[in-house]
């Protein structure tokens, strides 16, 4: 552990929700796309960026924007593109953002991002700066389009920190990816970020072109022990891996790393319109800024206030409204189906074209493939050539290589457990909140007494790990004073 | 409660690792470190308990 992950104890991200941010429906966290322009020729991506949109917001239009947005208790903006700062006035509403008292960073590829911009940027305020870096030279290179982006990414890491922001990095996955990342953690941890962001590459836009770029879901049974054993080592490096919202959900580790040492967190669901706002660059307004835009655009704050867009648009509350019963497929009988409403509404719509089912799930890998089982995808229909477009995809279940199938024991969707819900005075509603077993690890509904997973008593379990949390945290307060006073003595023998 | 973590975007570079583990790991790594910087108090006296013995135990045969 080195000190810049672990002398902020007591700090608390700006982004972190709580449960009044859901009841009073605060977008906390807003993803804006301030242009489509960008200088990358990447093929994933989803927005089909390049040139810009041919009406993009006003400098006074976004300006207004921020302002509104600070109005509604926005305490974080990531400004992404295309390129944020191919956008003329990009510092300029970097400058209002901070003085809204937004935290305010930029997402980019970083070519050409030259150190007079980074500069600039500073200088207005900006905070952080996060790098897209897909893997090692040739196959970043050769996904980013142009020769000489990954070392370029490179150097606007080491310029950026030099400015003193806070460095991070994104990293998406497809099946060439898997036997690249430990190396790439090498280079970003000695490239001195300090955060790394997971995620699977989606089946939108240009991913829909190059379908190869898709991992198969059955590749989570290797991807996710590796994920957790490089969270691991990276902790330990000063390097904190964060897994994106299309990583999961609820296998062997999902109490490691979602609430990066505090085990109550857990994946809750969607949060798209809850406490996340995405707007495009013409100021189309969405309850994450991936989703597509045929299916949730919300309004457009040219035509109606963001207010009211916020609060009232159809298209931004299903996430405040839905239940288990949109759900279909393994994930309406599943047993997390009412706490993970089949996790990324991004992933799983762009890929079956439909909300509610999702084969990029750990539990549900593992599951199938206990009963000699996975599942596939291909390509049925390409996406239209517009900007955040999906295509199709058919599931396919079969045979495991090497495998006899198994029967699936028959699973009643009436019979999953459905919570009690109290929505709040404003409308908003708490997500679901699960415990820990701590026999096995696994999350469970809080009315059970005897693990679905593995069988233990939880009672029982829940008893020994408060004793150990007890005796864990007599033993740091020993520490804590033992070191102090000798702390103390160094400093007078110093003196 | 955590974060939302939307996919195009800058991660949560303000969060940081919690909890006893790390708390612990931490400790350890200072523990090591008075170690190097000031030497290892209660291997010492052991070693010193044991050839102080060992010197007592000489002198009473002579």
């Amino acid at each position: 552990m080195t000190a810049s992950l672990a002398d902020h104890t007591i700090h608390r991200p700006v982004r972190y929700t709580d449960v009044s941010d859901y009841e009073r429906m605060v977008p906390v966290h807003v993803v804006w796309e301030i242009t489509l322009a960008c200088n990358l020729k990447c093929l994933h991506c989803g927005s089909r960026a390049g040139g810009p949109r041919a009406d993009e917001l006003t400098t006074t239009e976004a300006l207004d924007l921020v302002d509104r947005l600070a109005g509604l208790g926005t305490r974080e903006i990531s400004l992404i593109g295309g390129e944020a700062y191919l956008r003329k006035d990009w510092v300029e509403i970097i400058r209002r953002c901070r003085s809204r008292g937004m935290r305010t960073a930029i997402q980019t590829g970083a070519r050409n991002l030259t150190e007079a911009k980074i500069a600039a940027a500073v200088e207005a305020g900006l905070q952080g700066i996060g790098v897209s870096i897909d893997g090692l030279a040739a196959l970043h290179d050769r996904v980013r389009g142009v020769p000489g982006s990954f070392d370029q990414a490179f150097a606007v890491l080491a310029a950026a920190k030099a400015h003193g922001l806070a460095v991070s990095v994104n990293t998406q996955i497809g099946p060439e990816t898997l036997s690249q990342l430990e190396p790439l953690m090498d280079r970003i941890i000695a490239a001195g970020a300090t955060h790394w962001q997971i995620q699977l590459t989606v089946a939108m836009g240009n991913a829909v072109d190059n379908d190869q770029l898709l991992l198969q879901p059955y590749q989570l049974l290797d991807l996710m022990p590796l994920l957790a054993r490089l969270y691991e080592d990276g902790r330990e490096r000063g390097l904190l891996m964060v897994v994106g919202n299309n990583i999961g959900y609820f296998g062997p580790y999902e109490h490691l790393w979602r609430g990066f040492g505090d085990e109550s967190e857990h994946w809750s669901g969607c949060a798209a319109g809850q406490t996340g706002i995405g707007i495009e660059a013409d100021g189309t307004i969405k309850g994450c800024p991936s989703l597509a835009t045929s299916l949730y655009a919300a309004g457009n704050v040219r035509t109606a206030t963001i207010e009211d867009i916020w609060r009232h648009s159809e298209a931004m509350r299903f996430g405040r409204l839905r239940d288990v019963d949109e759900l279909w497929g393994y994930c309406r009988t599943c047993y997390y189906a009412d706490v993970c409403r089949a996790g990324c509404t991004w992933t799983s719509e762009s890929l079956l074209g439909k909300r509610g089912n999702n084969p990029y799930c750990h539990h549900r890998v593992r599951d199938l493939a206990a009963h000699g089982r996975r599942e596939r995808i291909v390509k049925v229909k390409e996406a239209p050539a517009d900007s955040f477009a999906i295509g199709e995809f058919a599931l396919i279940e079969e045979a495991m290589p090497g495998c006899d199938l198994r029967p699936m024991p028959a699973r009643d969707p009436n019979a999953v457990h459905v919570r009690t819900v109290v929505r709040a005075a404003d409308g908003g509603l708490a997500p679901a909140t699960l415990d820990l077993c701590r026999d096995c690890e696994r999350y469970v509904w809080p009315h059970e007494t005897t693990c679905p997973h593995c069988g233990g008593d939880l009672a029982t379990t829940a008893a020994r790990h408060a004793a150990d949390v007890a005796r864990r945290q007599a033993l740091i307060a020993r520490a804590r004073a033992v070191l102090a006073r000798l702390g103390s003595e160094g400093a007078r023998h110093e003196a | 409660m955590t974060t939302i973590r939307p996919l195009y975007m800058v991660t949560v570079t303000d969060a940081i690792c919690k909890g006893d583990l790390a708390e612990m790991k931490k400790l350890r790594a200072e523990c090591e470190k008075h170690i190097a910087d000031h030497g290892d108090i209660a291997s010492l006296l052991s070693t010193l308990q044991v050839e102080i013995a060992k010197a007592e135990h000489g002198a009473k045969r002579k």
